[in-house]
Protein backbone atom coordinates (compact mmCIF):
# COMPACT_ATOMS: atom_id res chain seq x y z
CA UNK A 1 0.00 0.00 0.00
CA UNK A 2 1.38 2.94 -1.04
CA UNK A 3 1.31 5.97 1.73
CA UNK A 4 1.05 9.62 0.46
CA UNK A 5 0.56 12.79 2.98
CA UNK A 6 -0.97 15.98 3.32
CA UNK A 7 1.09 19.13 5.42
CA UNK A 8 -1.46 21.60 6.86
CA UNK A 9 0.73 23.97 8.61
CA UNK A 10 -1.77 26.56 8.61
CA UNK A 11 -5.49 27.78 7.75
CA UNK A 12 -3.87 28.70 4.02
CA UNK A 13 -2.18 25.57 3.15
CA UNK A 14 -3.20 23.41 0.61
CA UNK A 15 -5.88 21.24 1.54
CA UNK A 16 -5.93 19.21 -1.62
CA UNK A 17 -3.89 16.22 -3.05
CA UNK A 18 -4.13 14.65 -6.44
CA UNK A 19 -3.34 10.70 -6.47
CA UNK A 20 -2.64 10.45 -10.04
CA UNK A 21 -1.45 7.29 -10.29
CA UNK A 22 -3.99 4.93 -7.95
CA UNK A 23 -2.77 1.12 -7.29
CA UNK A 24 -5.24 -1.93 -6.78
CA UNK A 25 -5.34 -2.18 -3.26
CA UNK A 26 -5.90 1.65 -2.83
CA UNK A 27 -3.22 4.19 -1.22
CA UNK A 28 -3.30 5.48 2.79
CA UNK A 29 -3.14 9.36 3.15
CA UNK A 30 -1.97 10.86 6.21
CA UNK A 31 -2.85 14.31 6.79
CA UNK A 32 -1.10 16.41 9.99
CA UNK A 33 -2.79 19.33 11.61
CA UNK A 34 -0.69 22.25 12.53
CA UNK A 35 -1.19 22.94 16.56
CA UNK A 36 -1.71 26.39 15.82
CA UNK A 37 -5.51 25.18 14.57
CA UNK A 38 -6.46 23.53 18.43
CA UNK A 39 -4.41 25.81 20.36
CA UNK A 40 -7.21 25.17 23.43
CA UNK A 41 -6.20 22.30 25.12
CA UNK A 42 -9.59 19.99 25.72
CA UNK A 43 -10.93 21.76 21.90
CA UNK A 44 -11.36 20.24 18.92
CA UNK A 45 -11.63 20.68 14.93
CA UNK A 46 -14.01 19.04 13.06
CA UNK A 47 -13.59 18.43 8.75
CA UNK A 48 -14.27 16.79 6.51
CA UNK A 49 -12.34 14.22 3.98
CA UNK A 50 -13.49 14.14 0.47
CA UNK A 51 -12.54 12.03 -1.98
CA UNK A 52 -13.16 11.97 -5.77
CA UNK A 53 -12.51 9.22 -8.08
CA UNK A 54 -13.56 9.27 -11.85
CA UNK A 55 -16.02 6.77 -12.64
CA UNK A 56 -17.50 7.12 -9.07
CA UNK A 57 -19.85 9.25 -6.70
CA UNK A 58 -17.45 11.41 -4.23
CA UNK A 59 -17.18 9.85 -0.59
CA UNK A 60 -17.03 11.97 2.42
CA UNK A 61 -15.78 10.88 5.91
CA UNK A 62 -16.21 13.35 8.76
CA UNK A 63 -12.91 13.93 10.27
CA UNK A 64 -12.74 15.18 13.93
CA UNK A 65 -9.13 16.14 15.93
CA UNK A 66 -8.69 16.50 19.64
CA UNK A 67 -6.57 18.47 21.49
CA UNK A 68 -6.24 16.44 24.89
CA UNK A 69 -6.70 18.58 27.65
CA UNK A 70 -3.62 18.03 29.63
CA UNK A 71 -0.43 16.41 28.51
CA UNK A 72 0.12 12.41 29.16
CA UNK A 73 2.43 12.64 31.84
CA UNK A 74 0.35 14.92 33.84
CA UNK A 75 -2.90 12.36 32.93
CA UNK A 76 -0.79 9.63 33.66
CA UNK A 77 0.47 11.35 37.10
CA UNK A 78 -3.00 11.77 37.57
CA UNK A 79 -3.93 8.77 37.51
CA UNK A 80 -1.47 6.88 39.15
CA UNK A 81 -2.03 9.64 42.52
CA UNK A 82 -6.17 8.68 41.81
CA UNK A 83 -6.14 5.09 41.18
CA UNK A 84 -2.98 3.20 41.48
CA UNK A 85 -1.89 4.61 45.03
CA UNK A 86 -5.01 3.99 46.90
CA UNK A 87 -5.09 0.67 45.10
CA UNK A 88 -1.52 -0.32 46.47
CA UNK A 89 -2.29 1.16 49.94
CA UNK A 90 -4.96 -0.69 49.99
CA UNK A 91 -3.67 -4.15 49.20
CA UNK A 92 -0.44 -2.89 51.73
CA UNK A 93 -2.57 -1.81 54.33
CA UNK A 94 -4.74 -5.30 53.75
CA UNK A 95 -1.55 -7.58 53.58
CA UNK A 96 -0.07 -6.10 56.80
CA UNK A 97 -3.68 -6.22 58.77
CA UNK A 98 -3.94 -9.79 57.88
CA UNK A 99 -0.13 -10.24 59.10
CA UNK A 100 -0.69 -8.47 62.31
CA UNK A 101 -3.77 -10.19 62.95
CA UNK A 102 -2.21 -13.92 62.14
CA UNK A 103 1.14 -12.61 64.36
CA UNK A 104 -0.98 -11.60 66.86
CA UNK A 105 -3.21 -14.88 66.56
CA UNK A 106 -0.26 -17.21 66.90
CA UNK A 107 1.76 -15.59 69.86
CA UNK A 108 -1.60 -15.36 71.78
CA UNK A 109 -1.80 -19.38 70.76
CA UNK A 110 2.23 -19.91 72.08
CA UNK A 111 1.68 -17.84 75.13
CA UNK A 112 -1.77 -20.10 75.77
CA UNK A 113 -0.24 -23.39 75.20
CA UNK A 114 3.23 -22.23 77.33
CA UNK A 115 0.61 -21.75 79.74
CA UNK A 116 -0.71 -24.90 79.70
CA UNK A 117 2.87 -26.59 79.15
CA UNK A 118 3.33 -25.09 82.35
CA UNK A 119 0.72 -25.91 84.21
CA UNK A 120 0.95 -29.48 83.07
CA UNK A 121 4.38 -29.73 84.19
CA UNK A 122 4.44 -28.06 86.81
CA UNK A 123 6.12 -30.47 89.23
CA UNK A 124 9.20 -31.31 86.68
CA UNK A 125 9.64 -27.42 86.37
CA UNK A 126 10.18 -27.09 89.44
CA UNK A 127 12.27 -30.03 90.31
CA UNK A 128 14.44 -28.29 87.06
CA UNK A 129 14.80 -24.99 88.11
CA UNK A 130 14.79 -25.06 92.10
CA UNK A 131 16.90 -28.45 91.87
CA UNK A 132 18.73 -29.40 88.93
CA UNK A 133 19.85 -26.35 87.16
CA UNK A 134 21.58 -25.25 91.13
CA UNK A 135 23.38 -28.98 90.27
CA UNK A 136 24.23 -28.15 86.75
CA UNK A 137 25.80 -24.67 87.98
CA UNK A 138 28.46 -26.10 90.25
CA UNK A 139 30.15 -27.98 86.72
CA UNK A 140 30.73 -24.65 85.92
CA UNK A 141 32.78 -21.77 86.66
CA UNK A 142 31.98 -19.23 83.31
CA UNK A 143 28.80 -17.28 83.17
CA UNK A 144 28.50 -17.67 79.38
CA UNK A 145 29.33 -21.94 79.50
CA UNK A 146 26.38 -21.81 81.81
CA UNK A 147 24.18 -19.95 79.92
CA UNK A 148 24.85 -22.10 76.89
CA UNK A 149 23.96 -25.52 79.35
CA UNK A 150 20.86 -23.88 80.12
CA UNK A 151 19.81 -23.81 76.64
CA UNK A 152 21.25 -27.46 76.26
CA UNK A 153 19.08 -28.34 79.08
CA UNK A 154 16.05 -26.86 78.03
CA UNK A 155 16.58 -28.32 74.41
CA UNK A 156 17.20 -32.01 75.67
CA UNK A 157 14.02 -32.27 78.21
CA UNK A 158 11.95 -31.14 75.98
CA UNK A 159 10.98 -27.81 77.01
CA UNK A 160 12.38 -25.29 74.30
CA UNK A 161 9.61 -26.24 71.69
CA UNK A 162 6.70 -24.97 74.15
CA UNK A 163 8.84 -21.65 74.32
CA UNK A 164 6.97 -19.00 72.45
CA UNK A 165 8.80 -18.21 69.36
CA UNK A 166 9.50 -14.40 70.31
CA UNK A 167 11.74 -15.17 73.76
CA UNK A 168 13.05 -18.44 72.01
CA UNK A 169 14.66 -16.07 69.31
CA UNK A 170 15.84 -13.40 72.43
CA UNK A 171 17.30 -16.11 74.49
CA UNK A 172 19.65 -17.16 71.03
CA UNK A 173 20.42 -13.97 70.78
CA UNK A 174 21.86 -12.91 74.38
CA UNK A 175 23.35 -16.17 74.16
CA UNK A 176 25.24 -15.56 70.79
CA UNK A 177 26.09 -12.41 72.28
CA UNK A 178 27.29 -13.46 75.33
CA UNK A 179 24.43 -11.53 77.45
CA UNK A 180 24.57 -14.26 79.98
CA UNK A 181 22.23 -11.99 82.77
CA UNK A 182 20.08 -10.97 79.71
CA UNK A 183 18.83 -14.08 78.44
CA UNK A 184 18.57 -15.44 82.11
CA UNK A 185 16.30 -12.28 82.63
CA UNK A 186 13.59 -13.59 79.77
CA UNK A 187 13.98 -17.11 81.54
CA UNK A 188 12.90 -15.38 84.62
CA UNK A 189 9.91 -13.12 83.21
CA UNK A 190 8.54 -16.20 80.79
CA UNK A 191 8.98 -18.75 84.35
CA UNK A 192 8.03 -16.09 86.47
CA UNK A 193 6.84 -18.47 89.10
CA UNK A 194 11.06 -19.60 89.70
CA UNK A 195 11.97 -15.89 88.62
CA UNK A 196 13.71 -16.22 91.89
CA UNK A 197 15.43 -19.57 91.20
CA UNK A 198 16.65 -18.45 88.23
CA UNK A 199 18.27 -15.03 89.43
CA UNK A 200 20.41 -16.60 91.74
CA UNK A 201 22.01 -18.78 89.59
CA UNK A 202 25.47 -17.02 89.07
CA UNK A 203 28.46 -18.73 88.75
CA UNK B 1 65.52 -62.01 77.72
CA UNK B 2 61.78 -60.89 78.01
CA UNK B 3 60.04 -58.04 79.50
CA UNK B 4 58.66 -59.76 82.56
CA UNK B 5 62.11 -61.09 82.84
CA UNK B 6 63.25 -56.89 83.28
CA UNK B 7 60.10 -56.31 85.22
CA UNK B 8 60.82 -59.18 87.82
CA UNK B 9 65.08 -58.45 88.07
CA UNK B 10 64.78 -54.55 87.46
CA UNK B 11 61.86 -53.92 89.45
CA UNK B 12 60.77 -56.49 91.69
CA UNK B 13 57.12 -56.43 89.94
CA UNK B 14 55.92 -59.82 89.77
CA UNK B 15 53.82 -58.47 86.65
CA UNK B 16 52.68 -55.37 84.42
CA UNK B 17 50.47 -53.27 86.78
CA UNK B 18 48.96 -51.68 83.99
CA UNK B 19 48.58 -55.36 82.37
CA UNK B 20 48.58 -57.89 84.62
CA UNK B 21 48.65 -61.32 82.89
CA UNK B 22 49.22 -63.01 86.01
CA UNK B 23 46.72 -63.02 89.07
CA UNK B 24 47.05 -62.39 93.23
CA UNK B 25 47.06 -66.19 93.13
CA UNK B 26 49.91 -66.39 90.81
CA UNK B 27 47.35 -67.74 88.16
CA UNK B 28 47.50 -66.50 84.61
CA UNK B 29 45.13 -63.74 84.18
CA UNK B 30 43.40 -62.32 81.06
CA UNK B 31 44.21 -58.67 81.31
CA UNK B 32 41.69 -56.99 83.75
CA UNK B 33 41.45 -53.74 82.72
CA UNK B 34 40.87 -54.45 79.05
CA UNK B 35 37.08 -54.21 79.75
CA UNK B 36 34.83 -53.03 82.96
CA UNK B 37 36.25 -54.76 85.67
CA UNK B 38 33.55 -57.98 86.61
CA UNK B 39 34.02 -59.78 89.46
CA UNK B 40 30.75 -61.90 89.09
CA UNK B 41 32.32 -63.33 85.92
CA UNK B 42 36.71 -63.46 87.50
CA UNK B 43 36.61 -63.44 91.23
CA UNK B 44 40.00 -62.40 91.10
CA UNK B 45 39.20 -58.99 89.49
CA UNK B 46 38.06 -57.98 93.55
CA UNK B 47 41.90 -57.14 93.85
CA UNK B 48 42.10 -54.52 91.01
CA UNK B 49 39.38 -52.05 92.38
CA UNK B 50 40.78 -48.60 93.49
CA UNK B 51 38.55 -46.46 95.81
CA UNK B 52 39.00 -43.09 93.45
CA UNK B 53 34.52 -42.78 94.08
CA UNK B 54 33.21 -39.98 96.04
CA UNK B 55 30.51 -41.17 98.32
CA UNK B 56 29.33 -38.38 100.02
CA UNK B 57 26.54 -38.30 98.29
CA UNK B 58 25.42 -42.30 99.22
CA UNK B 59 24.77 -43.28 103.19
CA UNK B 60 23.41 -46.50 102.19
CA UNK B 61 26.44 -48.17 100.00
CA UNK B 62 30.34 -47.89 100.43
CA UNK B 63 33.23 -46.94 100.61
CA UNK B 64 35.24 -50.01 98.95
CA UNK B 65 36.79 -52.14 101.65
CA UNK B 66 39.13 -55.30 100.11
CA UNK B 67 38.00 -57.53 103.08
CA UNK B 68 34.63 -57.39 102.77
CA UNK B 69 33.90 -55.69 98.84
CA UNK B 70 32.21 -52.25 100.49
CA UNK B 71 32.40 -51.45 103.91
CA UNK B 72 28.20 -50.44 104.11
CA UNK B 73 25.43 -51.90 102.19
CA UNK B 74 22.01 -52.48 102.75
CA UNK B 75 21.12 -56.46 103.77
CA UNK B 76 18.75 -58.05 102.13
CA UNK B 77 16.17 -57.10 105.42
CA UNK B 78 16.60 -53.77 105.06
CA UNK B 79 16.03 -53.80 101.46
CA UNK B 80 12.31 -55.37 102.21
CA UNK B 81 11.94 -53.29 105.33
CA UNK B 82 13.21 -49.98 103.74
CA UNK B 83 12.15 -50.54 100.20
CA UNK B 84 14.33 -50.98 97.03
CA UNK B 85 17.75 -49.50 96.46
CA UNK B 86 18.64 -46.96 93.84
CA UNK B 87 22.04 -46.31 93.32
CA UNK B 88 23.05 -43.81 90.55
CA UNK B 89 26.67 -43.93 89.46
CA UNK B 90 27.79 -41.19 87.83
CA UNK B 91 30.71 -40.04 85.90
CA UNK B 92 32.01 -39.45 82.51
CA UNK B 93 33.07 -43.17 80.42
CA UNK B 94 35.54 -45.05 81.49
CA UNK B 95 35.76 -43.69 84.67
CA UNK B 96 35.21 -46.84 86.57
CA UNK B 97 30.92 -46.79 86.68
CA UNK B 98 30.95 -49.74 85.07
CA UNK B 99 33.11 -51.61 87.18
CA UNK B 100 31.40 -50.19 90.34
CA UNK B 101 27.71 -51.76 89.36
CA UNK B 102 29.79 -54.60 88.69
CA UNK B 103 31.37 -54.63 91.84
CA UNK B 104 28.01 -54.14 93.61
CA UNK B 105 26.80 -56.39 91.58
CA UNK B 106 28.85 -59.37 92.83
CA UNK B 107 28.20 -58.03 96.20
CA UNK B 108 24.73 -58.61 95.85
CA UNK B 109 25.21 -62.07 94.57
CA UNK B 110 27.52 -62.56 97.70
CA UNK B 111 24.69 -61.73 100.14
CA UNK B 112 21.36 -63.40 98.24
CA UNK B 113 22.63 -64.78 95.31
CA UNK B 114 23.06 -63.86 91.32
CA UNK B 115 21.30 -61.94 91.22
CA UNK B 116 18.63 -62.05 87.51
CA UNK B 117 19.95 -58.18 85.96
CA UNK B 118 17.38 -56.36 83.49
CA UNK B 119 19.05 -54.53 81.32
CA UNK B 120 17.42 -50.79 80.35
CA UNK B 121 18.95 -48.36 77.51
CA UNK B 122 17.20 -45.16 77.76
CA UNK B 123 16.25 -43.61 74.86
CA UNK B 124 13.29 -40.72 76.13
CA UNK B 125 10.04 -40.68 74.92
CA UNK B 126 6.61 -41.65 76.75
CA UNK B 127 7.76 -42.53 80.53
CA UNK B 128 4.57 -44.75 80.56
CA UNK B 129 5.80 -46.44 77.20
CA UNK B 130 9.73 -46.68 79.14
CA UNK B 131 7.60 -48.64 82.46
CA UNK B 132 6.40 -50.53 80.12
CA UNK B 133 9.31 -51.30 78.33
CA UNK B 134 10.77 -52.63 81.38
CA UNK B 135 7.86 -54.59 82.24
CA UNK B 136 8.36 -56.64 78.35
CA UNK B 137 12.41 -57.14 79.01
CA UNK B 138 11.26 -58.87 82.32
CA UNK B 139 8.55 -60.81 80.74
CA UNK B 140 11.09 -62.15 78.29
CA UNK B 141 14.02 -62.90 80.52
CA UNK B 142 12.01 -64.09 83.54
CA UNK B 143 11.00 -67.50 81.76
CA UNK B 144 14.82 -68.18 80.61
CA UNK B 145 15.59 -68.91 84.02
CA UNK B 146 12.57 -70.17 85.82
CA UNK B 147 9.67 -72.60 85.11
CA UNK B 148 6.87 -70.90 86.96
CA UNK B 149 4.82 -68.75 86.53
CA UNK B 150 5.43 -69.32 82.65
CA UNK B 151 5.54 -66.43 80.13
CA UNK B 152 1.87 -66.95 79.07
CA UNK B 153 0.71 -65.98 82.30
CA UNK B 154 3.15 -63.41 83.02
CA UNK B 155 2.01 -61.56 79.11
CA UNK B 156 -2.04 -62.33 80.77
CA UNK B 157 -1.14 -60.04 83.79
CA UNK B 158 0.53 -57.66 81.51
CA UNK B 159 -2.08 -57.67 78.82
CA UNK B 160 -4.90 -57.10 81.69
CA UNK B 161 -2.75 -54.19 83.91
CA UNK B 162 -2.04 -52.24 80.57
CA UNK B 163 -5.32 -52.36 78.73
CA UNK B 164 -5.86 -48.76 80.48
CA UNK B 165 -2.90 -46.86 81.17
CA UNK B 166 -2.85 -46.17 84.90
CA UNK B 167 -0.30 -43.35 85.42
CA UNK B 168 0.18 -40.49 87.79
CA UNK B 169 3.34 -37.68 87.80
CA UNK B 170 5.49 -39.94 89.54
CA UNK B 171 4.54 -43.64 88.62
CA UNK B 172 2.92 -45.97 86.09
CA UNK B 173 1.40 -49.43 85.82
CA UNK B 174 3.13 -49.86 89.49
CA UNK B 175 -0.02 -52.59 90.31
CA UNK B 176 1.37 -54.71 87.38
CA UNK B 177 5.14 -55.13 89.15
CA UNK B 178 3.54 -55.48 92.71
CA UNK B 179 0.87 -58.30 90.98
CA UNK B 180 4.30 -59.93 89.19
CA UNK B 181 6.51 -60.04 92.61
CA UNK B 182 3.09 -62.02 94.35
CA UNK B 183 3.42 -64.22 91.36
CA UNK B 184 6.74 -65.10 91.05
CA UNK B 185 7.40 -64.60 94.97
CA UNK B 186 7.22 -68.57 95.70
CA UNK B 187 9.49 -69.73 93.00
CA UNK B 188 12.22 -66.75 92.22
CA UNK B 189 14.75 -66.99 94.93
CA UNK B 190 17.10 -64.55 93.50
CA UNK B 191 17.30 -61.07 93.88
CA UNK B 192 15.82 -58.71 90.42
CA UNK B 193 17.86 -55.77 89.75
CA UNK B 194 17.31 -53.26 87.08
CA UNK B 195 20.41 -51.82 85.47
CA UNK B 196 19.41 -48.83 83.40
CA UNK B 197 21.43 -46.76 80.80
CA UNK B 198 21.29 -44.28 78.18
CA UNK B 199 19.77 -40.76 77.97
CA UNK B 200 19.58 -39.27 81.51
CA UNK B 201 16.85 -38.38 82.84
CA UNK B 202 16.39 -37.77 86.44
CA UNK B 203 12.25 -37.64 86.55
CA UNK B 204 12.51 -41.07 84.14
CA UNK B 205 14.84 -42.25 87.11
CA UNK B 206 12.09 -41.62 89.60
CA UNK B 207 9.37 -42.74 87.36
CA UNK B 208 11.04 -45.98 86.89
CA UNK B 209 12.11 -46.60 90.06
CA UNK B 210 8.11 -45.70 91.86
CA UNK B 211 6.83 -48.00 89.46
CA UNK B 212 9.04 -51.06 89.63
CA UNK B 213 10.42 -50.85 93.09
CA UNK B 214 8.09 -53.64 94.32
CA UNK B 215 9.49 -55.96 91.92
CA UNK B 216 13.46 -55.27 91.52
CA UNK B 217 15.03 -54.92 94.93
CA UNK B 218 17.80 -52.99 93.81
CA UNK B 219 18.25 -50.45 90.39
CA UNK B 220 21.05 -49.14 89.08
CA UNK B 221 21.72 -46.38 86.51
CA UNK B 222 25.23 -45.57 84.74
CA UNK B 223 25.21 -42.19 83.41
CA UNK B 224 27.36 -39.28 82.79
CA UNK B 225 25.20 -36.54 83.51
CA UNK B 226 26.40 -35.73 87.76
CA UNK B 227 23.87 -32.98 87.82
CA UNK B 228 20.80 -35.01 87.38
CA UNK B 229 22.21 -38.08 89.28
CA UNK B 230 22.58 -35.04 92.17
CA UNK B 231 18.99 -34.20 91.20
CA UNK B 232 16.94 -37.54 91.73
CA UNK B 233 18.41 -38.17 94.83
CA UNK B 234 17.74 -34.36 96.30
CA UNK B 235 14.15 -34.44 94.67
CA UNK B 236 13.44 -38.33 95.91
CA UNK B 237 14.45 -37.40 99.75
CA UNK B 238 11.55 -35.65 100.51
CA UNK B 239 9.90 -39.46 99.33
CA UNK B 240 11.84 -41.58 101.99
CA UNK B 241 13.27 -43.08 99.58
CA UNK B 242 16.83 -45.29 99.46
CA UNK B 243 18.54 -43.17 97.00
CA UNK B 244 22.63 -43.04 96.85
CA UNK B 245 24.51 -41.78 94.14
CA UNK B 246 28.18 -42.19 94.11
CA UNK B 247 30.53 -40.19 91.70
CA UNK B 248 33.24 -41.83 89.69
CA UNK B 249 35.27 -38.65 89.04
CA UNK B 250 38.54 -38.42 86.60
CA UNK B 251 41.67 -38.08 88.34
CA UNK B 252 43.76 -35.08 89.09
CA UNK B 253 47.57 -35.16 88.97
CA UNK B 254 47.67 -36.15 92.94
CA UNK B 255 45.17 -38.39 92.77
CA UNK B 256 46.93 -39.89 89.66
CA UNK B 257 50.13 -40.31 91.27
CA UNK B 258 48.64 -41.77 94.41
CA UNK B 259 46.71 -44.11 91.73
CA UNK B 260 49.93 -45.07 90.31
CA UNK B 261 51.82 -45.63 93.22
CA UNK B 262 48.57 -48.09 94.56
CA UNK B 263 49.04 -50.18 91.04
CA UNK B 264 52.76 -50.48 91.21
CA UNK B 265 53.07 -51.40 95.02
CA UNK B 266 50.00 -54.01 94.61
CA UNK B 267 52.34 -55.96 91.95
CA UNK B 268 55.86 -55.48 94.21
CA UNK B 269 55.88 -57.95 97.69
CA UNK B 270 54.53 -56.14 100.14
CA UNK B 271 58.29 -56.01 101.81
CA UNK B 272 59.38 -53.02 99.31
CA UNK B 273 58.30 -49.91 100.22
CA UNK B 274 55.74 -48.37 98.75
CA UNK B 275 57.05 -45.90 95.15
CA UNK B 276 56.12 -45.18 91.89
CA UNK B 277 59.26 -46.83 90.17
CA UNK B 278 59.91 -46.51 87.24
CA UNK B 279 57.66 -43.82 86.90
CA UNK B 280 58.61 -40.42 88.11
CA UNK B 281 56.48 -37.41 89.13
CA UNK B 282 57.74 -35.62 85.90
CA UNK B 283 56.01 -38.67 83.83
CA UNK B 284 52.64 -38.14 85.57
CA UNK B 285 52.75 -34.19 85.51
CA UNK B 286 53.95 -34.73 81.71
CA UNK B 287 49.74 -35.75 81.44
CA UNK B 288 48.44 -33.03 83.16
CA UNK B 289 50.19 -30.07 81.06
CA UNK B 290 48.02 -27.10 80.62
CA UNK B 291 47.51 -26.33 77.13
CA UNK B 292 47.71 -21.83 76.82
CA UNK B 293 44.32 -21.54 76.31
CA UNK B 294 42.77 -23.82 79.00
CA UNK B 295 41.29 -22.63 82.10
CA UNK B 296 40.74 -25.32 84.72
CA UNK B 297 42.98 -28.18 85.64
CA UNK B 298 43.06 -31.35 83.88
CA UNK B 299 41.60 -34.64 85.30
CA UNK B 300 42.02 -37.86 83.34
CA UNK B 301 39.40 -40.99 83.61
CA UNK B 302 41.45 -43.61 85.49
CA UNK B 303 40.98 -46.14 82.24
CA UNK B 304 43.12 -42.90 79.86
CA UNK B 305 45.65 -43.19 83.18
CA UNK B 306 45.83 -47.44 82.65
CA UNK B 307 46.09 -47.48 78.98
CA UNK B 308 49.43 -44.54 78.94
CA UNK B 309 51.06 -45.95 81.33
CA UNK B 310 50.63 -49.26 80.22
CA UNK B 311 51.91 -48.11 76.99
CA UNK B 312 54.92 -46.23 78.04
CA UNK B 313 55.75 -48.93 80.66
CA UNK B 314 55.42 -51.59 77.24
CA UNK B 315 57.70 -49.09 75.18
CA UNK B 316 60.51 -48.71 78.09
CA UNK B 317 60.83 -52.65 78.76
CA UNK B 318 61.36 -52.47 75.37
CA UNK B 319 64.09 -50.42 75.18
CA UNK B 320 65.30 -52.11 78.07
CA UNK B 321 66.04 -55.28 76.67
CA UNK B 322 67.53 -54.19 73.95
CA UNK B 323 69.39 -52.41 75.93
CA UNK B 324 70.49 -55.47 78.45
CA UNK B 325 71.09 -57.83 75.62
CA UNK B 326 73.72 -55.74 74.27
CA UNK B 327 75.14 -55.58 77.99
CA UNK B 328 75.14 -59.10 78.64
CA UNK B 329 73.21 -59.38 81.63
CA UNK B 330 70.01 -58.20 83.77
CA UNK B 331 72.02 -56.54 86.31
CA UNK B 332 70.12 -52.92 87.07
CA UNK B 333 73.60 -52.30 88.33
CA UNK B 334 74.38 -52.00 84.68
CA UNK B 335 71.99 -49.48 84.14
CA UNK B 336 72.35 -45.08 84.71
CA UNK B 337 69.16 -44.02 87.12
CA UNK B 338 68.11 -42.28 83.58
CA UNK B 339 67.87 -45.41 81.99
CA UNK B 340 65.97 -47.50 84.77
CA UNK B 341 63.37 -44.08 85.19
CA UNK B 342 60.14 -43.42 83.07
CA UNK B 343 60.39 -39.82 82.45
CA UNK B 344 58.12 -37.65 80.72
CA UNK B 345 59.39 -37.99 77.20
CA UNK B 346 58.53 -41.72 77.54
CA UNK B 347 54.60 -40.86 79.30
CA UNK B 348 54.31 -38.16 75.79
CA UNK B 349 55.34 -40.20 73.28
CA UNK B 350 53.31 -43.55 74.57
CA UNK B 351 50.06 -40.80 74.54
CA UNK B 352 50.92 -39.42 70.99
CA UNK B 353 51.40 -42.75 69.62
CA UNK B 354 47.79 -43.64 71.25
CA UNK B 355 46.25 -40.67 69.62
CA UNK B 356 47.66 -42.02 66.31
CA UNK B 357 46.00 -44.61 67.10
CA UNK B 358 49.14 -47.12 67.54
Amino acid sequence: MVSQGIYCPNKNAPNQITISDLPPDGVTVNFCVHQNLIQQPGSSVQGKLIAFAAGYKPTTATVKVDRPSLAPWIRALQWFVAILVPAALVGIFGAGSAWLTSSLTQRREQKTAFRKFKDDRWDDLADFFHTHLRNVLREYDDEQQFAKRIHLELLNRGYWASIPWKERDRIERFIRKQEASRMRSVLAALFLEWENDLLELHT
Amino acid sequence: MTPDDVLSAIYQLRTHPFSPSVGVDGQPLQDPFALPLNPSAEPRHTAYYYDLYDWSGSSQVGPLDPAQIVRRFPAPADLVNFGSLLTIIAGPEHSGRESLRNLLLHKIGQQTGLPLVINLVLEGGDRGQIVKQVAELFMLEYPNHFGMPTFDRLQQVFQTMTKTKVSGQSSCYANLFQFWRTQIQAFCNRPLVLSIGGKPDYNTWRVLYNSTRSLFSCLFVVTGDIASAKTCRETMQGDHVNVAVIVAPPLSEGEAMEYVRFRVSKERPTAIPSSIEPFTPAAISALYQRGPTATENLRWQIAFLNRTMRRALDDHLAALVGILKARGSLDRALLSPQEIEINATVVRRAREALNMGQ
